[in-house]
């Protein structure tokens, strides 16, 4: 259906005539998924379709809550998005079946860091303030922000509102641990605040998350997701900042793919470890290896140390390490790294003597696990040349310095599996999933996968070894049919989590997952079905997200699960 | 159980009898008094039954009647409510889930208890002892205080470690459909939890999902959404060595650099700060001496716990004490290992963090008999100049300033603090009154003054919620689906 011209005309109003177009060709721009391997076949699906009506740009608030109103009077679909990366940010085909028009709401003009308040760690940001910036003005008070790997150019809100796992999370946790307060803009155009900003006179302090009364961030965030836009626009959130010894500007040398950073060594301090000897053979250990990796991550949690704690796969190892296209399919068909690593960094929060003890404890533990550390005069060479390639890229743990590795392999990627529980648990997941791939692989399935897909296993333990995030990824081509093929693995390893009853189940309903896994949840889809008629009496915010009004007949349903 | 409405008494208590049995099903008008109140000095109203329910099943039972039949349901697990959050606003059935005791796993590698709603602080951290690990306390609860009910009020823990910060993991409950519901990683198994072997596919540390954040959504709302019968907790490792140093101050000003800095630092794992009056409290060998302890006792002393940990704890002690002296220096403060009041304050202080006040009076109530409260949140920065605002208005009061406690709690390293103002009173006194409508003033008073009272509790709903904008209409429709019939706790909250 045509986007009404009496609606565009109210839009200009709202935003100026400059904030708002129909232009097929900028809208056209809008309907490109950068490299996740749905969007690719997303696009594929719906062509230009995938196109919206309309793009509007607001400033405020304000000019948010009046489009939302207007989509309320005419009816037209609206989808809220960050800088975005992820294809919840465009039409899809249960949009196009609906037959209104869509209208993206672009917040690129609200990009302010409204406030950081260093003594009581929190940062206040619009929709459109990337990583990159939160670190840069985190750091300069002392401080430093949960660090997405996603990239530092993506929406901190967005990634917040909707996701978020970070090269920190063992000090920061998930995006779910770094909301505090947070205004948004519900589907019906009302303004809900939670925390200090929703009681008047408290409005100015952004300093907390509940209240008053119950939680409202368990209405407004999931487990591993949030609701993507299916309940209105999130347009201000402040988020946990962490205390940081500098220093105050992140450090590099060298330009482009060159760059490198190091931080002075009584300020930061990362270690590289291996795993025992008789252990380090791949994919032949691997079980081996990973279960090392848990107890040492334990270990390290009963002890209570560091900033960083990952056990980083071979895949995720190049990924990260190698500085171009060409020298990572070099290495990787070179086997440059043979197997995961343990990464931990360590920060002198307290004082140097306390990364001193820090480093006693660590040396302690790894010692008396048998694992060595590898460094500039580790007894191998090609050892050396591990670490040091590894080094110079280690800070993106803290803060990410180049947009998203992980697409570098062949332009697209796409989770294998996810899990959210225990160190333990999330491994059990990488290993189930590993050997159902490789087996599918063994069968013909994802032909066209990079192999080093088949390498993953990225454990990240998060709140200091109180629960851990586990993903495996995979690499396509951003074909349709290649993409489709890691979409295949995907489903596969949900339908296995389902079969084992593993945790990650849990957290993976949005959308029409709420129709196919809610009746194993308690029938949780239902509730969620009322919260969305509550609360989008015309189901015009993002849909189908967060799930759509009405359970969906399993015809309809196996339609719309097809780009999953 | 009969499927026609229950009308009558009579008919209601057999309905019940038959999901509990009679001898658990009480309306003795002895027994319903001793139901009508807590320790908080809000008014008593009357329940018209106590049901004693053991398991999840007979909860269910219990709502699900409750819901067909319009009637209301509190649930109550320890009845030691200091705001008033168990009393029947509507008359009906206390669910009493004091007698769940069970602690069915301990998992010392992942953290975590797995307990019942009527286990106390007390008997987990007993039970926890045999592990070597240790409950996350909050400051001395009282002895019966339930373990689910303080981490539903989001009651803070000593230690300010942000990790710690959520103790809530993974729970069972019931809503008030009378439905189950398991939250995060506890609803994959389909099994009750306390059944779970050691080594299943979940460990229960995924607190999200299935889906939205449903833990965090039952936190906070006293009981409004779904009762509780069973959650995992964080705990943590016992240290092999502790060591307690205060920070004396003659003005609370002069607290909050020093405190932000420890906190900033990560220094020590609990951590809060009193006036002398609540120091006095707690150390004061009688309740008599309590007045004249407090006027030789700092004005405001910061209490923290260096922590050894589990691996070298010589050596990490003596960093911390090491940057401790240098925030001193830093600031102009001083640090000691005791008060010179009291000399073996660090000694009492010490085998009081995990455990819950021992005395036969609560240590608020110790000064006078009885103790109101006003419970805020806001940044340390803003705290002093709330507290002169209290101080100087109950002066208005006629009431002495210097029987005033308080007790701040900072949390996640001190993003954020809690704070306790406490009024000393008579619960018998002439003066009860006096105290209740400065209470009440001053309450309004610190939220016009940017107060962020988080926990609505006492008559607070209505002042709160005025000022709260569209946030409560939220509240207001997530209760309308959640529990329909308003058949849990109604009129608490305003719901």
């Amino acid at each position: 259906m045509a986007f009404s011209e009496i609606a565009f005309k109210a839009l200009q109003d709202v935003v100026g005539e400059g904030n708002v177009t129909t232009d097929p060709v900028i809208c056209q721009s809008y309907s490109r998924v950068q490299w996740t391997a749905d969007g690719c076949v997303q696009r594929s699906q719906l062509g230009v379709g995938m196109r919206p009506q309309c793009v509007v740009l607001p400033r405020s608030t304000e000019e948010v809550q009046s489009i939302i109103k207007l989509a309320n009077r005419y009816d037209f679909i609206f989808i809220p998005r960050g800088t975005g990366m992820i294809n919840s940010a465009f039409p899809n085909p249960a949009q196009a079946a609906m037959g209104k028009g869509v209208v993206i709401i672009d917040p690129k003009h609200m990009d302010k860091i409204i406030k950081i308040d260093k003594n009581n760690m929190y940062m206040v940001i619009e929709p459109y303030v990337n990583f990159a910036a939160c670190q840069a003005e985190a750091m300069k008070v002392g401080c430093s922000v949960a660090v997405a790997p996603a990239g530092a150019q993506i929406s901190a809100l967005a990634n917040i509102q909707w996701h978020g796992a970070y090269g920190n999370s063992w000090i920061s946790g998930l995006g779910s641990n770094q909301l505090l307060s947070f205004e948004v803009v519900l589907p019906s155009g009302e303004i809900l605040r939670s925390g200090n900003i929703a009681q008047e006179g408290a409005e100015e302090d952004w300093v907390w998350n509940d209240g008053p009364g119950p939680d409202l961030r368990g209405f407004f965030r999931g487990a591993q997701f949030g609701h993507a836009g299916g309940m209105g626009m999130v347009t201000k959130i402040s988020m946990r900042l962490f205390p940081w010894p500098g220093p105050s500007v992140f450090p590099t040398q060298g330009d482009g793919i060159l760059k490198e950073s190091h931080f002075p060594k009584d300020k930061v301090r990362w270690y590289m470890i291996d795993f025992p000897a008789d252990m380090q053979a791949y994919p032949e250990n691997e079980e081996r290896q990973l279960r090392w990796a848990c107890d040492l991550q334990y270990e390290i949690a009963r002890a209570e140390l560091a900033i960083v704690v990952q056990h980083n796969a071979k895949q995720f190892m190049w990924t990260w390490a190698a500085r171009s296209k060409e020298e990572f399919h070099k290495g990787a068909e070179e086997d440059f790294y043979p197997h995961g690593y343990t990464i931990v960094g360590t920060a002198a929060i307290t004082s140097v003597e306390q990364l001193d003890y820090e480093e006693k404890v660590l040396k302690s533990i790894v010692e008396k696990m048998g694992g060595t550390f590898l460094s500039e005069n580790s007894p191998d060479p090609l050892d050396r040349e591990r670490y040091i390639k590894w080094m110079r890229i280690t800070n993106d743990w803290i803060r990410v310095g180049h947009s998203m590795r992980l697409s570098r392999p062949s332009d697209c990627f796409h989770q294998g599996t996810a899990c959210v529980d225990s160190i333990d648990t999330v491994t059990d997941e990488i290993l189930r999933a590993n050997i159902a791939q490789r087996k599918m692989r063994e069968q013909g399935l994802g032909k066209d996968l990079l192999p080093i897909s088949f390498h993953g296993g990225w454990i990240s333990p998060t709140e200091k070894g109180y629960g851990a995030l586990m993903t495996t990824d995979l690499w396509p081509e951003q074909e349709p049919e290649k993409a489709a093929q890691a979409i295949q693995f995907l489903l596969s390893s949900l339908k296995g989590m389902l079969v084992d009853k593993s945790a990650g189940a849990a957290v993976c309903l949005l959308g029409p997952a709420y129709d196919l896994l809610g009746p194993a949840f308690f029938n949780v889809h239902l509730i969620v079905k009322d919260l969305k008629k509550q609360f989008d009496l015309k189901n015009i915010s993002n849909p189908p997200y967060a799930t759509t009004p009405d359970v969906i007949a399993p015809e309809m349903l196996a339609e719309m699960t097809k780009v999953l | 159980m009969s499927s026609a409405a229950a009308t009558t008494v009579q008919s209601i208590v057999e309905a019940l009898a038959g999901v509990v049995g009679s001898e658990n099903v009480h309306t003795d008008i002895e027994t319903l008094k001793k139901y009508s109140c807590d320790t908080s000095l809000m008014p008593a109203r009357m329940p018209d039954f106590i049901v004693r329910v053991m398991t999840r099943d007979e909860i269910m039972g219990v709502i699900k009647f409750a819901n067909a039949n319009r009637i209301p349901v509190v649930p109550r697990s320890s009845g030691t409510g200091t705001y008033g959050t168990g009393i029947p606003m509507e008359g009906g059935i206390i669910l009493d889930l004091s007698g769940m005791k069970r602690i069915p796993r301990t998992d010392t590698r992942n953290r975590w208890v797995l307990l019942e709603a009527g286990v106390t602080f007390g008997e987990v951290n007993e039970e926890l002892a045999k592990h070597g690990m240790q409950c996350l306390n909050p400051l001395l609860p009282r002895k019966d205080k339930s373990v689910i009910t303080s981490v539903l009020e989001r009651e803070p823990v000593l230690t300010c470690k942000t990790e710690c910060d959520e103790p809530f993991r993974t729970a069972e409950l019931v809503w008030g459909t009378g439905e189950l519901m398991r939250t995060g990683a506890m609803s994959v198994d389909h099994m009750p939890p306390e059944d779970m072997p050691d080594k299943t596919h979940s460990d229960l540390c995924g607190c999200g999902g299935p889906g939205i954040d449903w833990w965090r959504l039952l936190t906070g709302c006293q009981g409004t959404f779904g009762v509780v019968n069973i959650m995992n907790v964080k705990i943590f490792h016992k240290p092999l060595k502790q060591k307690i140093v205060f920070l004396p101050f003659d003005r609370i000003e002069d607290a909050v650099m020093p405190l932000y800095t420890i906190q900033r630092r990560e220094i020590g794992h609990e951590c809060f700060l009193l006036n002398g009056m609540d120091l006095a409290a707690i150390l004061a060998e009688d309740g008599a001496d309590i007045a004249a302890l407090a006027q030789k006792l700092p004005n405001f002393a910061i209490v923290l716990n260096l922590w050894g940990g589990q691996f070298f704890p010589n050596d990490r002690i003596a960093y911390e004490e090491k940057a401790i002296k240098d925030i001193c220096d830093q600031f102009h403060c001083s640090v000691s290992e005791g008060l010179s009041a009291v000399r073996d304050a660090n000694v009492q202080l010490q085998g009081m963090l995990n455990s819950p006040w021992q005395g036969d009076v609560y240590w608020k109530d110790r000064a006078k008999g009885a103790c109101i409260e006003i419970v805020f949140q806001n940044g340390l920065d803003k705290v002093p100049a709330l507290w002169n605002t209290f101080t100087k208005l109950a002066g208005d009061y006629g009431l002495d300033t210097r029987e005033l406690g308080m007790y701040i709690q900072p949390r996640q390293r001190c993003r954020v603090c809690h704070v306790e103002f406490h009024i000393p009173c008579d619960p018998q006194g002439a003066d009860l009154a006096n105290v209740k409508a400065f209470q009440r003033r001053a309450a309004e008073t610190l939220i016009n003054e940017g107060a962020f009272f988080y926990r609505p509790y006492y008559d607070w709903a209505d002042m709160i919620y005025a000022r709260a904008g569209y946030t409560f209409e939220t509240i207001k429709k997530l209760k309308n689906i959640l529990d329909p019939n308003h058949t849990l706790n109604p009129g608490k909250i305003l719901l």
